[in-house]
């Protein structure tokens, strides 16, 4: 992966994560992992090494909660869920997102694309 | 964290397995698709804010340094102690020894603008001696004159007793004019100090000093209270500061007024002595030509007085006397020196570990770490040893500051306006300088070590390096110049220590016991009341068991009796001869030759009604300076011409009566004591078969026997008398002596850590060369051969520079010349013998070596 596209993955894997856990009321690393590839048909898919920084960092800037609990498979696993901040950050990069999309789609009618 | 990524790898592994993988090949598997865990780490730490990034990273790893140091460390115990003990000894040791010459000498005087102040004292420049006091009948004169002074203070001691104490108390007065405390700049604690009016003659008030009030119970309603002393009542009219003392009178339990008449609680005082504050823009050097001018004016009006001059000192000089203040700068020198020893001890320690890091610097740098890094660590050892080193220092510079107050003669502290002792300032400043010393000591080998490459290092066989190792030779060889010139030093000090007790006295003070009493002119105002007091008191010793003989004198030697100055001698028969010789006389009845079994060399003792007679004794020093021979029992001299006729009764051996040293001249004369009107100050001694201390309680008795109100002055046997006399040789010889004995020590094991470390290194050298045949004898003595090249170096080094320093401790000497032929031989004999020592272990272990072992090593 190049550096660019690291960049990238870096702006778009917050509203990944949030999406992803929204749906949900608690999913611990490897079930937000899941969540992602299986929600986006194995479209993408999220490297290990960068979604727990990403979660901690979310956590940490308090857009979500944590919990030690137990996994249906008898694991101690760290459960992670949305707060209120994070719901409202979740609206946000919706909407940053979108209208992104839609600026990047905007500039390509410009351009002569469709 | 870590729990989680486990979680996580397991969830995988699970999938893996039901992909159907090999459920241990499943956890590899996951293990290798997380990828570097360490990473993660790393990267979950930037999450985190960059200062608490920044401080968990650096305090981790400097956690780990500290723990690789102190493991580093504890590998090497000789090298950690041997470091830290010889630096905190060193320093430790000066920061003691600094705390006492700072507190006796250089401490400017708690007063204000202590720099103006000046003492003046009679000086004679023939045989450097100064009186601290001006005849009284020149006070007016010489005061009214000294336009230099801006203020002008009389003082003078005298001791009287207290009676309506517990016991009769022996109080120690400080004689002050009304003007002492402002001349001082004190304001009193409590109550008022003294005015004007208390000048009168017949005022009986005083100022309490703040420990005498201590000790009398802290009355609070003393201001206003009375005393009664000589038997008269007396006024305290207020407390004197808490922590004031004033120099040169030691301890001073009250103040009275000096009055307007000259005299002090009835007493016409006969010296007085002078403190005075320069007047402004005036320097000490043109105060003391003006003091020069009026001095001879005054020595006009005396004719007699050839060679006594007024001098003017700094009060602060009066601290100490001449000679206690050049043995402290002894000391000092000595303590600097045993320092330098010890910090290049400590050089040289960290030389040889520097050596030893190269290796050990190498591999790390090897492993990827960066110079910093490497540095940093060599740093943080450095800073661990320093840290130890401080708090070593301070703990021995406290106790050894407490071992000195203990040991300090009280000549030492008579004179001391500031206790000495650490406080915390002293104690810091101790630490600091043990702390920097220790990073100083570290520094340049540090930063060699770290400047290794790796390659040739990593291996650790590279060789000692040439100029590091020239420099450890010459850094061995000047410990051992050092410390010889600390070992000739405390040598010279022993030597004449050991002369002075050998001196013979012209008294045997074995079986002598003696009591002194001063009697209080209140109640002993005629010779008649002396006289009866004296023969009851002699009735009783003399009827003691197992005395022999009973005498009575003033003081015993070698202390006590009087001094003259300013004679003319003249034997009958030849003219007058004025001489600047000092002459010690001592006021004795019949018999005290028998007491002090002193021996007669001409003549007879003397007899009853001798003193009709002018009849004297006179030792043989005194007979040769007027006669010019022994044999002159019968003759008859004077020393001024105004004065009668004395005659030789008979001439004794020669008596020490200002000690062992001839402290103010060898000449002694005895007057025969006035049985009717005997003088106030008096010692009863007595000779007897058995332990004279075993004498001293029923002696005490028999005193208080006759007055139960009389405070006894002293009350010892002839050695404790003796003992006092010597205290200050005997202290300064002892400091002296132990701190040679450390730099002794200090400079064996500098050079036992240095040949150690090189016979460790050489081991594969050893090994080769024994293998090749070299028999164990021939490497030990190459070994011994080194260590002895340095050890004779240092020796040589160290004994002619001794013989430069050691001239300045001549005037402390007694018997022993600077360049002693005895001392110097011992001590290069000491210092060989040590070297030798030094070397033989380590030479031993060398040759123990085996060579298969050795070369398989590599």
């Amino acid at each position: 992966m190049s550096r660019g596209d690291l960049d990238l993955l870096k702006g778009t894997l917050d509203l990944l994560v949030l999406t992803a856990l929204a749906g949900e009321e608690e999913l611990h690393g490897f079930e937000v992992l899941d969540r992602i590839r299986a929600g986006t048909g194995d479209a993408l898919i999220v490297e290990e090494g960068a979604l727990y920084p990403a979660l901690h960092r979310m956590q940490k800037r308090g857009w979500l909660a944590a919990t030690w609990g137990v996994s249906e498979k008898g694991r101690r696993a760290k459960y992670y869920r949305l707060t209120a901040d994070g719901r409202r950050a979740l609206t946000e990069e919706r909407a940053a997102w979108s209208s992104y999309v839609e600026a990047v789609a905007r500039l390509g009618r410009a351009s002569g694309l469709t | 964290m870590d729990q989680e990524i486990r979680h996580h790898m397991e969830e995988v592994a699970d999938r893996l397995v039901a992909e159907g993988w090999d459920p241990d090949e499943a956890r590899i598997e996951a293990r290798r698709r997380f990828g570097d865990t360490a990473r993660y780490r790393a990267e979950m730490l930037s999450e985190t804010d960059d200062e608490g990034r920044w401080m968990m990273e650096t305090m981790a790893s400097l956690a780990q340094d500290v723990r690789l140091a102190f493991r580093g460390l504890r590998k090497r115990p000789m090298f950690a102690w041997t470091l830290v003990l010889t630096l905190a000894v060193g320093i430790g040791a000066a920061g003691a020894i600094f705390s006492m010459v700072d507190a006796v000498l250089l401490r400017p005087l708690p007063y204000a603008d202590p720099g103006r102040l000046v003492k003046v004292g009679l000086h004679l420049e023939e045989r450097n001696f100064t009186i601290p006091s001006l005849q009284a009948d020149q006070i007016e004169s010489w005061t009214a004159e000294a336009d230099f002074f801006s203020e002008i203070g009389l003082h003078e001691t005298l001791s009287l007793v207290r009676t309506d104490g517990p016991e009769p108390e022996q109080l120690a007065i400080l004689v002050a004019s009304p003007e002492l405390d402002e001349v001082l700049g004190m304001t009193v604690g409590a109550g008022r100090s003294f005015g004007s009016d208390d000048a009168r003659p017949g005022g009986r008030v005083a100022l309490m000093s703040y420990p005498y009030w201590r000790r009398t119970g802290s009355d609070p309603d003393a201001v206003g209270s009375t005393l009664r002393i000589d038997d008269e009542t007396w006024t305290v009219v207020g407390i004197l500061p808490r922590g004031f003392k004033f120099p040169i009178a030691g301890r001073a339990d009250l103040w009275i007024p000096l009055a307007t008449d000259g005299t002090a609680a009835g007493r016409t005082l006969s010296q007085i002595s002078v403190v005075g504050r320069l007047v402004d823009d005036i320097t000490l050097a043109s105060a003391q030509e003006r003091a020069d001018a009026l001095g001879l004016a005054l020595d006009d009006s005396q004719p007699h007085e050839i060679g006594w001059s007024t001098r003017l000192d700094p009060l602060g000089d009066w601290r100490a006397n001449p000679v206690t203040a050049r043995g402290l700068w002894t000391a000092f020198g000595a303590v600097v020196g045993m320092l330098l020893i010890a910090i290049l001890n400590a050089t040289n320690l960290q030389l040889v570990r520097a050596e030893e890091r190269q290796a050990e610097v190498g591999v790390r740098k090897a492993l990827g770490a960066s110079r910093s890094r490497v540095v940093r660590s060599v740093v943080v050892e450095s800073v661990v040893l320093a840290l130890l080193a401080g708090v070593c220092a301070t703990g021995l510079a406290w106790a050894a500051v407490e071992g000195l107050r203990a040991i300090a003669p009280e000549e030492l502290t008579f004179g001391m306006v500031h206790d000495f002792g650490l406080e915390g300032r002293a104690l810091t400043t101790v630490f600091l300088a043990a702390l920097g010393a220790g990073l100083l000591v570290a520094l340049f080998p540090a930063l060699q070590s770290a400047r290794s490459r790796f390659g040739g290092d990593a291996v650790g066989r590279r060789l000692t390096d040439r100029r590091t190792r020239r420099l450890r030779d010459l850094l061995v060889a000047g410990e051992i110049a050092l410390s010889v010139v600390l070992l000739v030093g405390a040598g010279l000090f022993l030597r004449s220590f050991a002369a002075v007790n050998q001196v013979d006295l012209g008294v045997d003070v074995e079986r002598i016991a003696a009591v002194t009493v001063s009697l209080p002119s209140s109640r002993y105002g005629t010779g008649a009341d002396r006289a009866e007091f004296a023969r009851q008191v002699l009735l009783r010793l003399e009827g003691l068991a197992g005395a022999q003989s009973v005498a009575l004198a003033q003081g015993l030697p070698p202390q006590g009796g009087g001094l003259s100055f300013n004679l003319e001698l003249q034997a009958e028969g030849e003219d007058p001869r004025p001489t600047d010789e000092l002459v010690m006389f001592n006021v004795v009845r019949p018999g005290y030759l028998d007491v002090l079994g002193t021996e007669l060399v001409d003549g007879r003792g003397l007899r009853e009604g001798d003193r009709d007679l002018n009849g004297v004794l006179i030792d043989r020093d005194l007979a040769r300076m007027v006669f010019g021979s022994e044999a002159v029992a019968g003759r008859r001299f004077r020393f001024d011409p105004d004065d009668d006729w004395m005659t030789v009764m008979g001439v004794i051996q020669d008596i020490k009566l200002s000690g062992p040293d001839d402290q103010y001249g060898a000449a002694a004369i005895l007057y025969p004591m006035d049985a009717a009107a005997p003088p106030a100050f008096l010692t009863f001694a007595v000779r007897t078969a058995g332990d004279p201390g075993r004498l001293l309680p029923t002696m005490r008795a028999a005193v208080l026997e006759v007055d139960a109100r009389l405070p006894l002055q002293a009350l010892q046997t002839g050695e404790e008398a003796l003992s006092e006399a010597l205290v200050r040789p005997r202290f300064l010889t002892l400091l002296i002596s132990v701190l040679a004995g450390i730099s002794l020590l200090l400079a064996t094991v500098g050079l036992f850590g240095v040949v150690s470390y090189t016979v460790a290194r050489g081991r594969r050298e050893m090994g080769i060369r024994m293998a090749l045949g070299a028999s164990g004898g021939r490497v030990r003595a190459g070994v011994l051969r080194w260590g002895l090249v340095v050890a004779t170096l240092g020796v040589v080094f160290g004994l002619a520079a001794a013989a430069f320093v050691d001239d300045l401790a001549e005037s402390l000497l007694f018997g022993v010349a600077p360049g002693d032929l005895v001392t110097n031989l011992a001590v290069a004999v000491t210092m060989m013998t040590a070297a030798l020592l030094a070397c033989w272990w380590p030479a031993v272990r060398a040759t123990k070596v085996d060579p298969v072992e050795v070369l398989r090593a590599e």
